[in-house]
């Protein structure tokens, strides 16, 4: 505990696209590491004390509402989820590329998703007999329940978008997030689509097909979803559909 | 299908289904990388055998033209397999080239990204595609002399073409750069499709990087050392 504390400087880029004076800069803030500091918590920190006008967002700071997204280092990760003390004393933070800038640190991941989630139609689609609500649910196996949930943890953070190399050269990609859902979607018994259908969504050039197998989004996913092999599967399902 | 029928009736043009056609390339680009690895491993092997000596090598150079089969050799048999082969090498490369950068954007985002994100597998996949273009020059000269001097193949003519030739410049570049871009290929073809793949896990991509990287480097040693021979070879010719 009386070990000295490590003086932390953070470079945070700075921009407000609403502000017409505002350029975009790196602005640096010194201050004391904590035990158990977390990015969101010196911030924080950075934000009561030394600077009320720095914007960055946060909602649940336990890594689930995946709104503290960044660029740390130049590498995407969540800021509640990132310990100071595993970086090194100069630390850089950028906003998520590929996203809408709100200013500073914030940008609006929401509105990608919604988009996303409209072009993808990530929902449960059912068939007519299904819909008839007095009917008892279907049971679902446990382990097929465990399966869908592994990839339902996805709290779409942004973050395999903003590691993505193609997704930098050609923003209409879909990304993991959207594949990682048409395989959520896929396993779920209780939707009715065939594999016909799901590749009038994603079997293109923007959809599975324009994905390089860069792997950033696997590596960089703050809830370690397995993206690689989920987009390998929806690649070898949608590629078995160019044969049929 | 009534519902159909009704519509056209009505005029309505009928809904148009998605392209099959971008599912078939993305095989074909893979297929094609593959086989043209699968190549290269086995045409290296063969190239070594001046390694065993002058008379392994001119073995191979008949069995190729045909001679065990056919009586006697074929030099043709072996133009038409090169121009077999560079139609695979443009397909191969038609394809690919739809990932690269298209325009200045696109390239200065992605080396921005690369730069930045100092990401292992985003780096390799941009020295992937340094060494696809680089191939375009250097295996288009190399296909041309055999498919234009098939019978100048075997451990005498081969040697002089190396040494006398200066063919050892070209084959000194083309060596590592397609081994290279082969080695990064096989890898990602197996993270691409998920082969082979641990149980829960993701493929083991380390295993699969260190396997294509140990096969590349000892491919590259036996590459250079039968490049070598022929140099060797060459000289005692020339001096």
């Amino acid at each position: 505990m009386n070990a000295p504390r490590r003086a932390l400087n953070i470079s945070v880029l700075r921009f407000n696209p609403r502000d017409p004076d505002s350029t975009p800069r790196l602005q640096t803030y010194g201050l004391e590491e904590a035990d158990g500091m977390t990015l969101f918590i010196a911030l924080n920190e950075i934000r009561e004390k030394q600077d009320p006008s720095l914007q960055f967002d946060f909602v649940c700071r336990a890594g689930i509402c995946g709104s503290c997204a960044m660029l740390i280092n130049g590498k995407p990760g969540l800021a509640c989820r990132t310990l100071t003390k595993l970086l090194g004393p100069e630390i850089t933070l950028a906003p998520l590329p590929g996203f809408e800038l709100i200013a500073d640190l914030s940008v609006n991941t929401g509105k990608w998703m919604r988009a996303m989630s409209e072009r993808l139609r990530t929902w449960v689609h059912a068939t007519e007999r299904d819909l008839d609500l007095r009917r008892m649910e279907e049971p679902m196996d446990p382990d097929l329940a465990e399966r869908i949930y592994e990839l339902d943890r996805c709290i779409e953070c942004g973050c395999c978008f903003a590691a993505c190399g193609t997704a930098r050269m050609r923003p209409d990609f879909v990304g993991a997030v959207g594949l990682n859902k048409i395989a959520r979607f896929r396993l779920d018994p209780r939707d009715s689509r065939s594999d016909d259908e799901w590749y009038e969504i994603v079997g293109s050039d923007d959809g599975i097909f324009g994905c390089m197998s860069l792997l950033g989004c696997h590596d960089v996913c703050p809830k370690s979803l397995p993206l690689q092999i989920q987009i390998a599967f929806i690649r070898r399902r949608m590629a078995a559909m160019g044969l049929s | 299908m009534a519902h159909g029928q009704e519509l056209a009736k009505a005029g309505v043009p009928p809904v148009k289904r998605a392209s099959r056609w971008p599912a078939r390339l993305d095989l074909i680009q893979s297929l094609t990388g593959l086989a043209l690895a699968a190549f290269l491993c086995v045409h290296l092997l063969l190239d070594s055998a001046i390694l065993i000596g002058p008379e392994a090598a001119n073995w191979v150079a008949r069995f190729f033209e045909g001679e065990p089969f056919l009586g006697r050799g074929y030099p043709g048999i072996v133009s038409l397999a090169a121009v077999g082969l560079l139609l695979l090498i443009v397909v191969h490369a038609a394809l690919a080239l739809r990932k690269f950068p298209h325009d200045y954007r696109q390239y200065r985002a992605f080396q921005a990204h690369v730069k930045h994100f100092r990401h292992g597998d985003t780096r390799l996949w941009w020295w992937q595609v340094v060494t696809g273009f680089l191939l375009f020059f250097l295996a288009a000269p190399h296909l041309y002399v055999v498919i234009t001097q098939p019978e100048a193949i075997g451990a005498v003519p081969s040697a002089q073409r190396v040494f006398e030739g200066r063919a050892w410049l070209l084959y000194a570049l083309l060596l590592p750069v397609v081994l290279f871009h082969a080695a990064a290929g096989v890898y990602r073809l197996a993270v691409k499709w998920g082969w082979p793949s641990s149980r829960g896990g993701g493929a083991p991509r380390a295993g699969i990087r260190k396997a294509v990287w140990g096969v590349a480097l000892a491919y590259l040693a036996i590459g250079l050392a039968a490049l070598g021979a022929y140099v060797g070879i060459g000289m005692g010719l020339a001096g």
